[in-house]
């Protein structure tokens, strides 16, 4: 019975890897830039939509749409309360809108799976690779405004296709690491039993989520520049940590799921022990696997 | 233990599930208006307006507003049709329109403006599409969408569809999902507007 739990979550693991694998095309403004790359996501046929779908882009819409509003209340008014309710409801809008496709969620949950971090170190992963989304957003806006003086969809353009090119080849870099140490791993003798074998470590795993998150983020590149328009750069700067602080929350309850089910996974073939070594090894191939793929698609759809 | 292990793998399922399907990755939100222009022979096309989301105004008016007066002058809108309307052509101008069934390519429009109003930004632009009427009702959809989704496009709350010049017909509109078409993974089906007309006498 555990085990065939063990071997559903598995399954789901891996199908998600691949649903949430979407590369993040859509943070190239289609307005100002000519693209002929990036791929239709149009299907004639009828689709497994959800219903709920819709409503929840209804609600980021409407999440904006206050935000912008309490912010001019603020301004108008010169009162704080519009800007407790325009920050409450930008933590919402950040933890809604990093929960769809792209924001690195399934190169976080491919990193977690292929390694063993432990909770704490699974919670500091999707703080950092958050709250680095977000704060390069802040700095790239402030960078092009007072230093660069250049024009802004230019400067968002470069600086996001040269982050990604950075950032994916360390995800293709990381899986290969991680696959390479698992063979090594695998033909070393002393790592043939579970008492001796040693967890893959990679290479500084903060570190990883630093550059995963380092490509701007649209939303809060938004934000700020609707603050600045009206000389609240202060008060974007609150608004952009705190859709930093939901992309947080989000990425967050991903990476701990992450542990979770592969902790579950194992526990449930633990009283197998050649069985678990098997499933452990299996689920951090196909880690290392996914992330050697996400890595090598996404760089190529920069070019 | 095998209820503790159930829980957690409902929970996992759940998180997973969610995030595999949720939604949330617009980045600009567009809620359009529809004028159906009508002459004597028929539908003569149709003027589409489209009002911003008030960040992603500001994004564009960043860039597009050079004197930064907070309106749009006729040389900041030339800049801004060729520069940050002109390249979603190659996406019909997000304007998907079908007659009797069949897809009809918007190809090209005319008159485009934009203006900036307190902040918001504006769009409006005029799709020729000729549809002669007869006695018998003709049927169109026009579904605006982004394929790539960068932007949601809905229809406006308050008077999505106006008639213009329409004394000579009988005209009846609908906006509901078109469940022909889905977007974003296979996420969503677009709202679009099923228009049934035909001559009067």
């Amino acid at each position: 019975m555990k085990f065939s739990i063990a071997l559903c979550l598995t399954l789901v693991l891996t199908a998600s890897w691949f649903c949430l694998a979407a590369p993040d095309t859509s943070l190239a403004n289609p307005f100002t830039q000519k693209s002929d790359s990036a791929p239709a996501q149009v299907s004639g046929s009828p689709g497994a939509t959800s219903p709920w779908v819709q409503k929840l882009i209804f609600k980021q819409q409407r999440l904006r749409a206050i935000i912008s509003h309490e912010m001019r209340q603020a301004k108008n008014r010169g009162t704080l309360l519009p800007i407790a309710v325009a920050l409450l409801t930008a933590l919402t809008y950040g933890i809604l809108h990093s929960a769809g496709p792209g924001h690195g969620k399934a190169v976080a949950l491919s990193y977690i799976v292929s390694t063993r971090p432990g909770y704490l170190r699974a919670l500091a992963f999707g703080n950092i690779l958050a709250f680095t989304h977000g704060l390069s957003g802040i700095v790239l806006v402030l960078a092009v405004k007072w230093v660069l003086h250049t024009g802004f969809q230019a400067s968002l353009a470069t600086a996001t296709l040269m982050t990604q090119r950075l950032s994916f080849s360390l995800i293709l870099g990381l899986g290969l690491w991680l696959l390479f140490s698992l063979i090594k791993k695998r033909v070393t003798p002393q790592a043939e039993t579970k008492e001796n074998a040693v967890p893959t470590k990679a290479p500084s795993g903060l570190a990883t989520a630093f550059f995963m998150g380092i490509i701007p983020c649209p939303g809060v590149v938004m934000v700020m520049l609707f603050a600045m328009s009206m000389d609240m750069t202060g008060t974007g700067i609150l608004m952009a940590l705190a859709i930093s602080t939901g992309m947080a929350l989000t990425l967050s309850a991903v990476t701990m799921a992450g542990v979770m089910g592969k902790n579950t996974l194992l526990s449930g073939a633990a009283r197998f022990q050649a069985t678990a070594q098997w499933a452990e090894l299996i689920l951090e191939g196909l880690a290392a696997l996914a992330l050697i793929l996400l890595g090598s698609l996404f760089l190529m759809a920069t070019f | 233990m095998q209820k503790r292990l159930l829980i957690i793998g409902l929970t996992l399922l759940i998180i997973l599930g969610t995030t595999a399907t949720a939604p949330a990755h617009p980045h600009a939100f567009i809620a359009q208006r529809t004028r159906l222009i009508f002459d004597d022979k028929g539908l003569a096309g149709f003027k589409v307006s489209w009002a911003f989301d008030e960040m992603f105004s500001a994004m564009i008016a960043e860039d597009f507003d050079a004197n930064h007066d907070g309106n749009l002058d006729p040389a900041e809108v030339a800049v801004i049709k060729e520069k940050a309307f002109g390249y979603i052509s190659k996406d019909q101008y997000y304007i998907h329109v079908k007659i009797q069934g069949e897809p009809f390519a918007v190809k090209y429009i005319r008159d485009f403006d934009a203006r900036l109003e307190n902040g918001m930004l504006f769009y409006e632009f005029l799709v020729p599409c000729h549809v002669s009427a007869g006695p018998k009702g003709k049927q169109i959809t026009i579904s605006p969408y982004d394929p790539e989704y960068y932007s949601a496009l809905y229809f406006i709350e308050k008077n999505p569809v106006v008639l213009e010049n329409d004394q000579d017909y009988q005209v009846t509109s609908e906006i509901k999902e078109d469940k022909t078409t889905s977007i974003y993974y296979n996420m969503v089906h677009p709202y679009a507007l099923f228009i049934d007309f035909r001559k009067l006498k």
